[in-house]
């Protein structure tokens, strides 16, 4: 009941969306202004950059919002504009600078951490946090970006193959390398 | 089941601590944008889009194209049309006095063309 709710109430928004009533763009990111913020930040690693990129893909939703028919999402069609926006940025400026030794990583990249309820391990969470943000620094754009869409903003394998038009086989294949680079950086940079 | 091993349980559920919040600014600063395109007359507004690229590119091309033709036509029905043919004139004089005694000379005298001895 609750879904077919959440259902209508989209496709009434994409249709504002289509019909470019200016409520609505400010209705996507409402609904959709964090995901959109953490994947730009993730990927970015710099607070600024990330903003400017979620401020083209809200124009980019706006201009491009009559051609959509909505079959695809509203959410993993967004997130799509942004990771291809991400791309571009991340192709022009070739490499990413490391947060500097000493630096918070959350920081640098614009990010937050909210401590993992029931943490039983006895290692400080934030600390281990930190180094996994260091480790995600160091892989490529691509793993760094699976690992963000499923892992951080909780998209289903159906949904990320729709948001990174790839099939499901190479999502999943993608996503198990990404794991295991993310845990050997984990353990190069040592906790 | 789990579809982790405990390791990557840890990693998974760290990773998925962190967040980036929207910052209301950006949402203000797009609609800002939008609306400064939406003020501008719409020929202005319509030279910042890729049609107008293209249209400038097709009209470069058609311009080209009608001058080349033009400069081919000019040249075949005037073969001898040449830079010095047109400085020199039409009677070939170079400025200087010809038998026909048509050029004449700054001083106002003209040469008879008789040599004498």
């Amino acid at each position: 009941m609750e879904e077919q709710l959440a259902e209508t109430d989209e496709r009434q928004l994409i249709a504002r969306l289509r019909a470019r009533e200016p409520e609505a763009l400010g209705e996507v990111f409402q609904r959709l202004g964090g995901p959109m913020t953490t994947l730009a930040s993730s990927m970015l690693r710099d607070r600024d950059e990330a903003n400017d990129v979620v401020e083209d893909a809200l124009l980019r939703v706006h201009r491009a919002a009559p051609g959509f028919r909505g079959e695809r999402g509203l959410r993993t069609w967004v997130l799509r504009i942004v990771a291809n926006l991400c791309r571009d940025r991340l192709r022009r400026r070739k490499f990413i600078a490391p947060t500097p030794e000493g630096e918070d990583p959350f920081e640098h990249a614009g990010l937050s951490f909210d401590p993992v309820p029931d943490w039983d391990a006895e290692m400080d969470q934030r600390v281990l946090a930190a180094v996994v943000e260091r480790a995600m620094e160091r892989l490529p754009e691509e793993q760094r970006e699976v690992l963000v869409l499923r892992h951080r903003l909780g998209l289903s394998h159906a949904e990320m193959m729709e948001t990174l038009n790839v099939p499901e086989g190479t999502v999943k294949s993608r996503l198990a390398r990404a794991l295991a680079a993310l845990r050997e950086q984990v353990g190069e940079i040592g906790i | 089941m789990n579809e982790f091993d405990p390791v990557d349980e840890r990693l998974v559920r760290i990773l998925g601590a962190s967040r980036a919040p929207a910052e209301p600014a950006v949402l203000a600063r797009a609609r800002a944008r939008l609306t400064g395109t939406a003020r501008l007359p719409r020929p202005i507004a319509w030279l910042g889009t890729p049609a107008a690229l293209v249209t400038a590119c097709a009209l470069f091309v058609a311009v080209a194209g009608v001058s080349v033709a033009i400069v081919r036509t000019e040249s075949a029905t005037t073969p001898d049309a040449t830079l010095v043919s047109a400085l020199i004139g039409d009677d070939g004089s170079y400025g200087l006095p010809t038998a026909s005694g048509t050029a004449s000379t700054a001083t106002g005298y003209s040469d008879t063309g008789t040599v004498t001895p």
